[in-house]
């Protein structure tokens, strides 16, 4: 995994070094948004917000990794937004009985999802890709060789120790 | 063969590798053939096999469509435009930014009452607007979903409400389709709420122009193929 952009604390950081950061974490970002939002019209726009509020500046990177702050933004601002539309429901209520009901935000859940995106940080570049390929897009461990010109038990073994590495990486963060 | 303990190092044993394998359904046939059988597994194995079918359902169920190019282009025009503000400029911005936030709340929840009070009667449409209903195909688990898309000529969106509809098959997301004089054209992917509703508002094409509207049940795979046609057509409506 590499270092990432270096952002220093606190203030504003350019364009350039934004693009960096969107490289690196928009797909963790999305993700965790996604899982608790839905759509992915609301989704791509929380991202969005999320990187646009880093911009900002307000990261301090001696409370932990700017991963973790985006998680936590994520987390924070996916909820304003959930209780934002709770309460859209609600005068909807007033029009149509029933319309505006919803279940409660599973925060348990959502934080489970942040877990998974931190063990997700420890794999390498090319761990994380696969899985990615493999989970996210569905492709099957031949076509992801051929894409990768890699040896399909290369692919294999890969992905074999990354799920590995995952499930010590959950097994770490839930001991700790 | 002794498993690798857990958070301790990632050197992994041919079994555990094994193991991996067996829960990502990737052994080989002779891999197969040598791997044991699950039930005769010592315990702390069963534990593994276990913590690694959990970690493979999190992953599975952590997907999600991939993120569109167009969220990066549109963060840093905004970023771009942001960073050339001089300092000054921040409270008439952060003014700017507010009427804006709120004026898109109101915007969307009108949008919302609107979908509510076109389920009555049609009078309370917009001169010009109309809506096009949208019914489940076949019996089944689709039966009772419907909904409707309201087009809304020379308006900057047009609106889609859907209810009762079941949540989509794990890896799967549902998708409207326009079938057009030029063809059918996918419009946007979405997830109904738990509750089976869907209140969105839409670009104003290619719906504006369709003659037949379709909703599919898509693998997520499909949101990166330009070519794409609908899977599953479980809804549908005429114009």
């Amino acid at each position: 995994m590499a270092a990432g952009p270096d952002v220093s604390a606190k203030d504003a950081i350019s364009p350039e070094q934004l693009a960096r950061l969107y490289d690196e974490h928009s797909d963790a970002v999305h993700r965790l948004a996604f899982s608790f939002l839905s759509q992915q019209q609301e989704a791509e726009d929380l991202t969005h917000d999320v990187f646009l509020r880093v911009q900002r500046g307000g990261f301090d990177p001696d409370r932990g990794s700017i991963r973790q702050y985006l998680l936590l933004l994520t987390r924070s601002m996916g909820i304003n937004r959930m209780k934002k539309r709770r309460n859209r429901m609600r005068i909807l209520e007033i029009f149509r009985p029933g319309h505006g009901q919803h279940d409660p935000i599973d925060l348990q859940a959502v934080d489970a999802r942040i877990s998974l995106e931190h063990a997700l940080v420890q794999l390498t570049s090319r761990e994380q890709k696969i899985l990615t390929m493999n989970y996210q897009e569905e492709i099957s461990q031949s076509a992801i060789a051929a894409s990768l010109q890699l040896p399909l038990g290369t692919v294999k073994t890969i992905s074999r120790r990354a799920l590995l590495k995952l499930r010590n990486a959950l097994s770490s963060q839930e001991a700790g | 063969m002794p498993m690798t303990p857990p958070g301790t190092n990632n050197d992994f044993s041919h079994r555990d590798e094994l193991l991996a394998g067996l829960v990502l359904g990737n052994l080989s046939a002779d891999e197969a053939s040598c791997c044991p059988v699950v039930e005769q597994l010592p315990a702390e194995e069963q534990m593994l096999l276990k913590t690694l079918k959990v970690t493979h359902s999190r992953l599975e169920q952590a997907a999600a469509p991939p993120l569109s190019v167009a969220v990066r282009e549109r963060l840093l025009r905004s970023a771009r435009r942001s960073n050339s503000l001089k300092p000054q400029h921040w409270l008439i911005g952060g003014l700017f930014f507010i009427l804006a936030v709120t004026g898109g709340e109101l915007y969307r929840s009108k949008m919302q009452l609107a979908s509510l009070q076109l389920e009555t009667p049609s009078s309370r449409l917009h001169s010009g607007d109309y809506a096009v209903p949208l019914q489940a195909i076949q019996a089944g688990e689709m039966q009772n979903a419907h909904g409707e898309v309201i087009i809304r000529p020379g308006q900057a969106s047009n609106l889609l409400t859907l209810n009762q509809l079941p949540p989509a098959p794990e890896g799967r997301l549902y998708r409207l389709w326009a079938v057009t004089p030029d063809g059918v054209k996918g419009c946007v992917h979405f997830l109904p709420d738990k509750g089976g509703n869907v209140v969105m508002t839409i670009p104003p094409q290619p719906t504006g122009s369709a003659v037949k509207l379709l909703i599919s049940v898509d693998p997520l795979s499909s949101r990166q193929s330009p070519d794409a046609q609908p899977e599953r057509t479980v809804l549908f409506g005429a114009v």
